[in-house]
């Protein structure tokens, strides 16, 4: 569906370099990265809003560097939905068919369909500063949608949701990509939430692509440590910490990491570091702890899950224990 | 310390009241001591109220004010909006060439639309070629209304157009509008309370302009104009008598536009 190769894209001081981008039809792919990396401005190019000084940008197999915003046949949706405030829910629907040459009726026939598609024609005749943020996101998917786009560009478009609507939004989302046959490129720092419908996550950080894979995957084998960071993941240590070693950073999944009393004796295979609880989340069978853990150069900060034997209220003394093949070597 | 404080938040509650207050009360003296002065000369009042050459000059000033503000529409919006939306390290000096005719003394910018369109000027002589001529003529009082009028609309129009966040235009140009129909059927009607805004402001400078229009045009007379050669001819009952008629003309009109203008979409409007 999309295939950047070699784009070099420039705004200002900031340059945008993507070596190698590919998103497969049908596919549900999660941009990531600090602010500042490029996430938007790679939306941006991929709409054609921007365009890139060089390299090659294919959409649908076909050479799309050239190819205005209006002739690229894609929907973009921003954080605020951008719709536009002096139509209507159906006028903003309408518009974008409108401007493809239907007819006043046509136009508005269509856009009631798309909207009762969606569960929000009942907002047809509403403006948008009376909508509240779940029925704007709504209507500005359905102007997306209303003018045939397959593929559809994301822009944080749940940010500003509160978190039972963002989950609603996110499953309606998944469902239309099903049986839309929808391809969707979608900048998120919401991951946890994102990447239970995503099929990808690329990591973008200062203008390039630092990891790209399945998030299942990317957590458990990040190549380095810039990417582990842009990625967000925790439990990021020196190495210090676990084996001594002067050089390098590894990386712990928390889901794998135990944490017990002091003086607990390591398992087979097991690596054991001391530390002084910050905070506890209780999660019902299990606490989601946050610890301090003792060593040799600044405060380093580690998660791991304590069963409901394991008191461990903020300032005790644990103990985390994790296998030593679940420890991954980053490199810097 | 608490009837101190007490005594500070009256005194400030009453400062915003009475500010306000001054220059209202300014304008309003103004109004009535003309009022007062009209009053005393009826006669005076009735005949300003019924003399051609008032209501003709009242004719000729708002057409011209209505055809500059029309011209500063069309060349004047596009302006306005490439100043919003760009970028630039000349824009500064865009912006300060956009309000010089705010700064020049009104007889400079009488004498540069003078220079430009005298029958030998750049812009006059290629004009005076097809017939149209500018000196003691429609077209030149035109000219000097457009001139003066241009940073009063420009720079409304401008702030209108830097309030349309780009990101609007940027979905419309996804959904299969090109950049002249984005800018046609989102950031015009989205900027147009701003651009209305200007325009009855810029018409408003229009229709006082004085020394401007003389410079180029004495003939035929423009309202100000008008006032001047009377007040120097026959003094000042006349004179106000003249000036009451054109207030009650002009202020009908300002108010009209005005609740025009209001009555334009509000982001916060219900349907």
């Amino acid at each position: 569906m999309l295939r950047c190769e070699g784009c070099r894209i420039r705004v200002g001081e900031f340059v945008l370099e993507l070596d190698r981008l590919q998103v497969a039809s049908g596919e549900h792919c999660l941009l990531v990265g600090p602010s500042g990396a490029g996430k938007s401005l790679l939306l941006r190019a991929v709409a054609g809003l921007v365009r890139p000084e060089a390299g090659t940008v294919l959409l649908r197999g076909e050479d799309a560097r050239d190819l205005p915003p209006e002739e690229r046949g894609i929907g973009l949706v921003f954080q605020h939905y951008s719709l536009f405030p002096h139509l209507s829910a159906l006028e903003n629907v309408a518009f974008g068919l409108r401007m493809r040459g239907a007819g006043r009726r046509e136009g508005r026939e269509q856009a009631e369909a798309i909207l009762e598609r969606l569960g929000c024609v009942h907002l047809a005749g509403r403006r948008p500063a009376t909508l509240s943020g779940g029925e704007q996101q709504r209507v500005a998917i359905a102007r997306a949608l209303a003018t045939g786009a397959d593929l559809l560009l994301l822009d944080e478009p749940f940010a500003a949701l509160d978190p039972s609507t963002r989950a609603a939004c996110r499953l309606e989302l998944a469902t239309l990509r099903r049986d839309l046959g929808l391809t969707v490129v979608e900048v998120t720092h919401a991951l946890d939430e994102a990447a239970v419908h995503a099929d990808r996550v690329v990591v973008l950080d200062s203008g390039r692509i630092v990891a790209d894979g399945p998030l299942g995957a990317l957590s458990t084998s990040v190549p380095h440590l810039r990417a582990a960071r842009a990625l967000g993941l925790e439990n990021l240590v020196p190495a210090a910490y676990v084996d001594g070693r002067a050089g390098g950073w590894f990386h712990v999944p928390p889901s794998l990491v135990k944490v017990g009393p002091p003086g607990l004796p390591p398992l087979h295979s097991s690596l054991v570091l001391g530390g002084t609880v910050e905070t506890a989340e209780n999660l019902g069978p299990v606490s989601r702890v946050r610890l301090r853990l003792d060593g040799p150069g600044e405060r380093v900060g580690f998660v791991g899950f304590a069963g409901p034997e394991t008191a461990v209220p903020p300032g005790s003394r644990v103990t985390a224990q994790f296998s030593r093949d679940s420890v991954q070597h980053l490199h810097e | 310390m608490a009837a101190a404080a007490r005594w500070r938040t009256a005194w400030s509650a009453a400062l915003l009241p009475l500010g306000a207050c001054i220059l209202i009360g300014l304008l309003l003296l103004a109004l009535a001591t003309l009022g007062a002065r009209a009053a005393q000369d009826p006669p005076a009042l009735a005949a300003a109220a019924v003399d051609p050459a008032v209501w003709s000059a009242i004719g000729i000033t708002f057409a011209a004010a209505g055809m500059a503000v029309a011209l500063l529409a069309l060349f004047g919006t596009p302006l306005a909006y490439l100043m919003a939306r760009t970028r630039s390290r000349s824009l500064p000096l865009v912006e300060a060439l956009v309000d010089l005719p705010l700064v020049l003394p009104h007889t400079i910018a009488g004498l540069l639309v003078y220079l430009l369109f005298m029958r030998n000027g750049p812009l006059g002589a290629p004009f005076g070629a097809i017939g149209l001529s500018f000196e003691d003529a429609f077209p030149g009082i035109v000219a000097a209304m457009l001139f003066v009028g241009i940073p009063y609309y420009v720079d409304a129009a401008r702030d209108g157009f830097a309030k349309v966040p780009v990101e609007l235009e940027e979905v419309a140009r996804t959904l299969g509008a090109g950049r002249g129909a984005a800018f046609a059927r989102v950031a015009l009607p989205l900027a147009a309370r701003e651009c209305l805004s200007g325009a009855v402001t810029a018409w408003g400078r229009a229709v006082g302009e004085f020394a401007a229009v003389i410079m180029i045009a004495y003939f035929p007379l423009v309202i100000s104009t008008l006032i001047y050669t009377r007040f120097t001819q026959y003094g000042l009952s006349e004179t106000v008598a003249i000036a009451v008629v054109l207030l009650a003309v002009c202020g009908t009109v300002l108010v009209l536009l005005r609740r025009a203008a209001a009555r334009l979409w509000r982001p916060d409007a219900q349907m």
